[in-house]
């Protein structure tokens, strides 16, 4: 039994363990070997964990342990810039620690599994972040048995940290030892420096210090001072915007030191600089895969915005740059390049920004960054092209040892049983030659025509004449695919707006206290934000507050938004458990009473002033009850009848009894049904006979169709019915008195008539279902998830669900696309950004969700069509259709994928943006 | 209230006979002898003269002076012994990250019902060391937890320096490494400019004026611990901190004992290549949530370090029943795969190695002190209690007089 | 591996009628005189024949647990979340009407603990935040969802006396209370008079039957019926003292739950015949009363002596506080083997009002059972493995 135990543990403990000596043999179907060129279907050989060959062929020595990746490609691993272990923000208490090791930091037990499915092999890691000098960086790998073959360099860079954040450092207690009444501790005091000057002031005098070896340095940071000014270790400095880029290029250039930079957000202002002095520098991406993009995508400051062309500016510049991902947690470093690629930067020089150049900035080219002769095998074997959107990281090799091995939970997907999948939206795929068009909601066009007149889409299809003054784009070999919409996104409140613009009202649970001015009436429309999110490709936004009130929904149309409509839907919050419930519904009955008041009375009005008028339909209690006679007809038998209506209408309720009388006699039925702004529609059930009327009413006359369902088979006539005027009821609306206007709940009357929806954010299952209940069973409303948490465990309750970038969930002990997975069971799923921000990174959410296994279709459709529909405004939107809105996005290859570029981007017909590269 | 009954207690567990003290034997009949250095003996007997064991074994004739103590339904064992411990005290530590200088010795009090409690659950000595909060804590003394004043009590008045690497909240690990790598620098600093003004002394010799330079108290302790003149406590609360302290203690050559948290397990190899003793939580059997599976693990640190052949000693605390009863501790390892042998060793033998008391305390030998443990049966079994506890000869604690343990047993109020 | 092993064994779905035969060297049934060579016959989650070498039948699957003792499966009377926290309803004081089973994560970390350590049915109430805090649910620690595990949805309803509603609720110093909601009750007393101002209204209430129910009313008229148990958490005498006071003024069935100075009481909870969930003071230090009185060791063996249906509780959340261990030091401290076992199997299960379906093995019972490698009362012998229902929850082979 102990023998067992034990077998557990070591099990538990155990990392996949690679028999050490004899010859590997990998047969790769690609290899992107960064040094040379690519090698299709090739061979690496690796002996004791170097790589001893690489070549064209097929043929392996003999004896040697064959790797078949034939239908992977294999790239050399990743290298990003990473944290220690711990809480982030704890910290040195000095400024300047130059005797503070990163390698401290890092725990080599850990697994780095999150890394390593990222494909990072090695990492060097800075120490704190928040005060001037920070300490001695490290270079170590994120695998490995052999512990020491782990760590590449213990100690590279000194790692100084220019900008906002440093020059606000936490105040410090220094206490003496031991303290005494001539020397009691200090209290709490302010740190110096807190001005760019005191940084470069602090800096010379640590100089001057480590060269004079009286000064009260400790031993240890002074000689690692000393290796620095001698020019053995590199300053790795954080600059992110241009002028402390500049000011600390030229403190070098006077001190002397080697110089790397870090987060040169803002490099692109100082290529020429980098060029000259040979400067590389490493480019800090403020995105997260998976996560919505908070402030201004974490700038310093406000004002500033990155350039997002920077990484192509780069690559034509010559600077040697490399690429990191931001550093808090691990991200998918592949999936930015992509991202890079998307801003014009060239395959080869991305991939290379992720592995050759950052092995040069680290002096570790001998051992990683390429797959030559001589070097670690530290490889990374891919399903398939290095930054396409479908490939995914298949295993990870460290020193020869596979160290990351996806497992078939980590592909996990898994369908959800929902209400029922939509209608109408199955893609035919016709083969038709012209432009590649994809509709979303009619399928592709290959190649075809698109013609927009006045803002609206007039055609869309093969060929036709085009009027002589047509603005032509020539669009060949592009994709059109429908403008995206951001079905939920606070952009246009920027993080230095004041914090009541983006908080709504205060959240109780499941009710809106107070609700606020509609989004629209808060922002600047001709915010450059937009412009960009425009330019990104996305053309409708619904802006919502971060808390409980009224959404926004703008259309992006160049300098300036237009508001689409200013109440678009209501936001509020759902709570669980009973209590959340009985708020809701208390809440909901509140509301509900408000509207039928302001209902009744507008209704009442009305009749008062046709009353005077004179006009028919006086004095009727409503627009629908009472009698209505009138003919029906159904054609394909030429049969002519009577049809008699009893109506009742109460709320948007009818009930009452339906007459139908043929030559052979006539039958009476029960008659139920809804009546919501002119629509009516009826049905009555008897034994053998179904038969559904709908009709619209004009005033006091009803036009529309009697589908009559008898033993089996269908009838359809068409009917007329006029209400007879009967003598007016003495005034009763003069009489009512207007009700108490309550700004709070107004909105609700557009959801309560059905016109606009309500996005609730509800996160756990149980307040999923008092959603349900509250507005399904107890109201019949539409309504839409937010950001839902556990939507797929309720998902047979879900009407539909907009997900922030972060649609990942720990499932069945992996992690599970919950996007995927519901879409995957037919619950419409939107992608939205989520943010103040990042609204123009939209694309990188819906690039990431076809990378972890949604359909790009389903993809697009989840920016486009579903957003469209849950915002009840799919004539305008979310399709490319004749009647639409003419919003089309032009993109090199299918919009959903990465690596393919926004040519042209064109809103309400004009256009937007148009790209300068080719 | 509290306190008199308190002394009282006190004062009854003392008034054991004074036999075996002098000249005049004291002999035990005992029904079991768990000696822990060699096999039990079943109906043996003990011979005890001035404090010391004399013989130990079967059908010794006894002394015709000799007092005997009739044990013959009882299992007799060596005291438990607590490798580290921070009860006891005031506080457990100073308020300020580096202080070498100060000693539990200093701190300990007498009355504190931890050595009332130890007494009664059978531990007769124990390692009072700063705790766990402090990079470098201070001092800590060995007693047993009989006498009146501290020093009455003390075995060994500083017998190691307690360093911890848990940084402080707030601050990183490397932050906390780096300081205490600059502790030890200037120390090393120090002592080699303090031996060149020593040699540079005699050049001025004659003029009375240059008195030979002195080395500052508050430098003593850990100069003594860096010239190998006195051993570190060392506290590791993860893994990554045990190949630390291995890194340091080969940088600055100083000698350790690793005290060790939880979550150092994955670095059983390691200690056991590096040949460390190592002192377990109290918690050593606890429940992990394996991130990777998503699933409740249970962790048995004794099992683990007993694969990995790790010499290690048996800790308590008051933080859960279990972990506060040395029996319960050996009993759970028992439990969980541990051989009952080697579970007792860890609570007697090896702890006296680690505290470098092996010559006197932690087996039942010819010549070791009479520090033993009358049991009513099987030190194991939940039914049993120390019914007479034997420090240095003389019996220290009788049950049968322990008043306070009849009233908390009884339920009048 | 052990994982995919597990899953497998975990996994097995419940065919009906087929029937699994247990073999284990000995058997505590805890309704008669152990059984040795016991062998257990289980269908469809319940024991269709327990005793010694019965004959097992054509194409039952046989799980043969070698030398293990097998005993009921564990109940605790109060499991507590220690992980995941307890539910308080933090914006009210008196909240009758909220269930546990609405909160409860059938996957929680401790119940997959608990588990481990041989407990197969658990209460798990509301917190001690609030004076009345809801409805305590019984279920298996172990199933594929909570509405197979759930035993009784509305068991008891979680009531605290003592002053345990009263922590943090005194507003900040210099902030007038009437700036923010300020949470009573703030004293003793306080506790005492919401919890009867609650059950006078819940009276009236009953009295009147308005025509608009009021859910939280209903269930407080529930428990003044004697309908629905009352679970009163009180550690201190007083406030067992106290709770006695209201428990005799609203005529309730009342249980006590902690507990843990009942020591001072046993004579007037035996007379009053009101069954104790208790919290076990085993081990030094700890100091439960307010004149900072030791703990009691005796505690366990003086209820138990004098006939109070008495539970023990787990003395936390460590693996050396388990229920198991508890009963080992009760017997330490005096208590009858009986007694001991009877506290973490039979008596729980009564307390609880599921007697009839766990807490002995007999025929007709659920098939829980834990198998351990000895004597339940021996700490050297460990769980090997855990039945719910019939199927095994827990097997430290595959761990």
């Amino acid at each position: 039994m102990f023998r067992i135990l034990l077998a557990g543990l070591i099990l538990v403990a155990g990392t996949p363990q690679e028999p050490s000596g004899g010859v590997i043999a990998i047969k790769a179907g690609r290899i992107h070997t960064v040094s040379g060129p690519v090698i299709e279907n090739g061979i690496i050989l690796i002996e004791n964990g170097r790589i001893t060959d690489v070549r064209a062929g097929t043929e392996v020595p003999a004896g040697a342990r064959v790797i078949d990746a034939s239908r992977q490609t294999v790239i050399p691993g990743l290298i990003d810039t990473a944290r220690p272990e711990g809480d982030p923000n704890a910290d040195s208490n000095l400024t300047v620690a130059p005797d503070v090791l990163a390698i401290d930091g890092i725990d080599v037990f850990k697994a780095n599994r999150d890394l390593l499915a990222c494909g990072v092999t090695t990492v060097m890691v800075t120490p704190g972040s928040r005060r001037l000098l920070s300490g001695q960086c490290a270079v170590v790998k994120t695998g490995g048995a052999d512990r020491d073959a782990r760590v590449l360099r213990r100690t590279w860079g000194m790692r100084v940290t220019l900008g906002e954040i440093s020059k606000n450092p936490p105040g410090i207690l220094t206490p003496p030892i031991p303290p005494s009444a001539e020397d009691p501790i200090r209290p709490l005091k302010r740190q110096y420096p807190s001005s760019r000057m005191g940084q470069f002031a602090e800096l010379r005098r640590l100089f001057t210090a480590a060269r004079d070896l009286k000064s009260d340095l400790p031993r240890a940071a002074r000689e690692a001072v000393q290796e620095v000014l001698a020019g053995k270790r590199p300053l790795a400095v954080s600059a992110r915007t241009a002028d402390d880029l500049i000011k600390v290029m030229m403190f070098a250039a006077e001190t002397g030191v080697r110089l790397v930079l870090l987060d040169g957000e803002e490099s692109d202002k100082v290529t020429d600089l980098l060029v000259q002095r040979k400067i590389p520098v490493w480019i800090r991406s403020a995105l997260v895969p998976g996560r919505a993009i908070d402030g201004d995508e974490g700038c310093p400051v406000a004002e500033y915005r990155r350039n997002p062309e920077l990484p192509a500016v780069l690559g034509t510049s010559g600077v040697a740059f490399a690429l990191q991902s931001a550093d808090d947690g691990p991200s998918d470093l592949l999936l930015l390049a992509a991202y890079a690629g998307r801003s014009g930067l060239s395959p080869d020089a991305a991939l290379r920004a992720v592995t050759l150049t950052p092995a040069e900035i680290l002096g570790v080219t001998d051992r990683v960054g390429t797959i030559e002769k001589g070097k670690d095998a530290d490889l990374v074997f891919l399903s398939g092209p290095p930054l396409a959107s479908g490939s995914a990281v298949q295993k990870v090799m460290i020193g020869g040892e596979i160290v990351f091995e996806r497992r078939p939970e980590d592909d996990l997907t898994y369908a959800v049983t929902s209400r029922a999948k939509p209608g109408g939206d199955k893609a035919e795929v016709v083969a038709i030659r012209g432009a590649r068009i994809l509709t979303v909601t009619q399928g592709i066009v290959p190649e075809g025509l698109v013609v927009i007149e006045d803002g609206k889409i007039a055609y869309v299809g093969r060929q036709r004449p085009l009027p002589a003054k047509a603005k032509i784009i020539e669009a060949a070999g592009l994709t059109a695919s429908p403008g995206m919409i951001d079905a939920h996104t606070y952009l246009g409140f920027h993080v230095d707006a004041t914090e009541s613009a983006v908080r709504g009202g205060r959240v109780t649970e499941g009710a809106p206290g107070t609700t606020i001015a509609p989004p629209s009436e808060q922002i600047r429309l001709d915010d450059p934000v937009f412009l960009e999110a425009a330019e990104a490709g996305i053309t409708a936004i619904l802006v919502a507050p971060d808390q409980t009130g009224v959404c926004s929904l703008l259309k992006l149309e160049g300098a300036k938004a237009t508001v689409a409509r200013d109440v678009a839907a209501v936001k509020m919050f759902a709570g669980g458990g009973t209590p959340g419930y009985v708020a809701m519904k208390d809440f909901l009955a509140r509301a509900r009473k408000y509207c039928d008041e302001w209902d009744g009375y507008d209704r009442a009005q009305k009749e008062a002033r046709e009353a005077s008028k004179g006009a028919p339909g006086a004095g009727k209690p409503d627009a629908l009850s009472g009698t209505w006679k009138g003919n029906f007809e159904i054609k394909e038998q030429n049969q002519r009848g009577e049809i008699t209506l009893e109506l009742k209408l109460s709320g948007t309720a009818v009930t009452g009894t339906m007459t139908a009388t043929l030559p052979g006699g006539a039958t009476t039925h029960g008659a139920k049904g809804t009546f919501i702004n002119g629509d009516l529609k009826l049905e009555t059930e008897a034994t053998g006979t179904k038969s559904i009327l709908t009709a619209r009413i004009d005033q006091d006359s009803m036009k529309g169709k009697l589908e009559i369902e008898a033993e089996g088979n269908k009838h359809t006539a068409t009917f007329e019915a006029k209400r007879p005027a009967v003598p007016a009821a003495a005034g009763d609306a003069t009489e009512r008195k207007e009700p108490r206007k309550d700004e709070s709940l107004e909105p609700w009357r557009k959801v309560f008539r059905r016109e606009i929806p309500i996005l609730v954010a509800a996160r756990d299952v149980s307040s999923i279902e008092n959603a349900a209940r509250v507005f399904e069973k107890d109201y019949v409303l539409d309504w839409v998830l937010l950001a839902p948490d556990d939507a797929d465990y309720a998902a047979a309750r879900v009407p539909g669900a907009i997900f922030s970038p972060d649609f990942f969930r720990i499932r069945r002990g992996a992690t599970a696309n919950l996007a995927e997975a519901l879409a995957a069971g037919g619950v419409p799923v939107a992608l939205s950004s989520s943010s103040v921000s990042g609204t123009r990174h939209l694309p990188l959410a819906v690039g990431h969700a076809a990378r972890s296994g949604l359909d790009g279709n389903e993809a697009l459709k989840a920016v486009t069509i579903h957003p469209a529909r849950m915002l009840k405004i799919e004539s305008r939107l979310g399709s490319l259709e004749r009647g639409r809105d003419g919003d089309v996005v032009l993109t090199t290859g299918d919009p959903y994928d990465l690596s393919s570029r926004v040519r042209y981007v064109l809103s309400s017909g004009k256009i937007v943006f148009e790209s300068k590269g080719q | 209230m509290r306190k008199t009954a308190l002394i009282l207690g006190l004062a009854i567990a003392f008034a054991g006979p004074a036999a075996g003290r002098g000249d005049e034997s004291l002999v035990i009949k005992a029904g079991r002898i768990i000696t822990v250095s060699g096999e039990d003996i079943a109906d043996g007997v003990i011979v005890i003269r001035a404090g010391k064991i004399e013989a130990v074994g079967k059908g010794i004739e006894v002394p015709w002076d000799a007092k005997v103590l009739d044990a013959t339904k009882q299992v007799v064992m060596p005291g438990f012994i607590e490798a580290h411990t921070f009860r006891g005290v005031d506080r457990a530590n100073e308020n300020i990250p580096s202080v070498p200088f100060v000693s539990t010795f200093d701190s300990v009090n007498p009355l504190a019902p931890y050595f009332e409690e130890a007494l009664r659950q059978g531990i007769t000595a124990m390692f009072v060391a700063p705790g766990n909060g402090n990079m470098i804590g201070g001092q800590g003394c060995i007693l047993k937890p009989v006498g009146s004043i501290t020093e009455s009590m003390t075995l060994v008045k500083n017998h190691a320096l307690k360093i911890s690497l848990d940084p402080r909240p707030g601050m990183s690990r490397m932050a906390h490494l780096a300081a205490l790598r600059r502790e030890l620098d200037d120390v090393v600093d120090y002592l080699k400019d303090l031996d060149e003004k020593k040699r540079e002394v005699p050049t001025a010799a004659g003029s009375p004026a240059a008195p030979p330079p002195e080395m500052e108290i508050k430098r003593e302790v850990m100069a003594k611990f860096l010239q190998g003149k006195l051993a570190a406590f060392v506290y590791c609360p993860t893994s990554a901190d045990v190949l630390r302290a291995i890194e340091l203690s080969k940088k600055y050559k100083f000698k350790m004992k690793l005290v060790l948290g939880r979550d150092t397990w994955r670095a059983a190899d390691d200690i056991a290549r590096e040949k460390l003793e190592v002192i377990l939580p109290p918690d050593m059997i606890f429940w992990e949530t394996d991130e990777e599976k998503h699933e409740e693990v249970l962790r048995v640190l004794p099992a683990i370090f007993a694969k990995a052949g790790v010499r290690f000693a048996f800790q308590t605390d008051d933080s859960s029943t279990g972990a506060a009863y040395m029996w319960y501790q050996a009993g759970a390892a028992v439990r969980y795969g541990l051989p009952k042998a080697e579970a007792l060793r860890a609570a007697t033998r090896t702890p006296a190695e680690i505290l470098g008391l092996d010559p006197r305390f932690g087996t039942v030998e010819k010549g070791k002190d009479a520090n033993l443990l009358l049991l009513t049966g099987d030190p194991l079994d939940a039914r049993t209690w120390v019914d007479r506890v034997i420090v240095e000869g003389a019996v220290v604690y009788e049950r049968s007089k322990d008043a306070k343990l009849q009233k908390i047993l009884g339920a009048e109020k | 591996m052990a994982l995919a092993a597990l899953l497998v064994i975990l996994g097995r779905p419940l065919v009906a009628g087929e029937v699994t035969a247990f073999k284990a060297a000995r058997a505590l049934t805890g309704s008669g005189a152990p059984i040795e060579a016991a062998v257990i016959l289980v269908e469809n989650g319940k024991i269709l024949a327990i005793g010694p070498g019965l004959k097992i039948p054509e194409g039952a699957k046989v799980v043969d647990l070698g030398s293990a003792t097998v005993m009921p499966g564990l109940v605790d009377a109060n499991l507590v979340l220690w992980l995941d926290g307890m539910d308080n309803e933090e914006a009210r004081e008196i909240s009758p009407e909220f269930r546990v089973l609405d909160g409860l994560n059938p996957k929680a970390r401790d119940l997959q603990r608990a588990v481990q350590t041989g407990v197969t049915t658990a209460f798990i109430g509301p917190g001690n935040r609030n004076v009345i805090g809801g409805l305590g649910a019984v279920l298996k620690t172990y199933g594929d969802s909570l509405r197979q595990m759930v035993v009784q949805e509305e068991a008891a309803l979680k009531a605290t006396v003592g002053s345990g509603p009263t922590i943090g609720n005194y507003p900040p110093r210099g902030i007038p209370p009437v700036n923010f909601y300020a949470r009573r009750p703030t004293t003793r007393m306080g506790v005492t008079w919401e919890f009867r101002k609650a059950f006078i209204d819940a009276a009236k209430y009953a009295g009147e039957r308005p025509a608009r129910p009021d859910p939280a009313k209903e269930i407080l008229s529930r428990a003044l019926a004697r309908k629905l148990p009352v679970r009163i958490a009180a550690s201190r005498a007083v406030d067992i003292e106290s709770a006695l006071r209201l428990a005799e003024e609203f005529k309730l069935a009342i249980v006590f739950e902690e507990a843990e100075e009942a020591y001072r009481h046993v004579g007037l909870l035996a007379q009053r015949k009101v069954a104790v969930a208790l919290r076990p003071t085993f081990q030094p230090g700890r100091v439960w009363a307010a004149d900072g009185s030791e703990p009691r060791y005796g505690t366990f063996t003086a209820l138990a002596a004098a006939g109070v249906p008495t539970a023990l509780l787990t003395g936390g959340p460590g693996e050396g506080e388990s229920l198991l261990a508890m009963a080992a030091f009760a017997v330490r401290c005096g208590a009858t083997r009986e007694q001991a076992l009877a506290a973490i199997t039979k008596t729980p299960a009564e307390i609880l009002g599921v007697a009839d379906r766990v807490g002995s093995l007999e025929k007709g019972k659920d098939a829980d059972f834990v198998a351990l490698s000895g004597d339940p009362l021996d700490v050297t012998s460990r769980v090997e493995r855990v039945v719910v229902n019939g199927r095994t929850a827990f097997d430290r082979t595959t761990k």
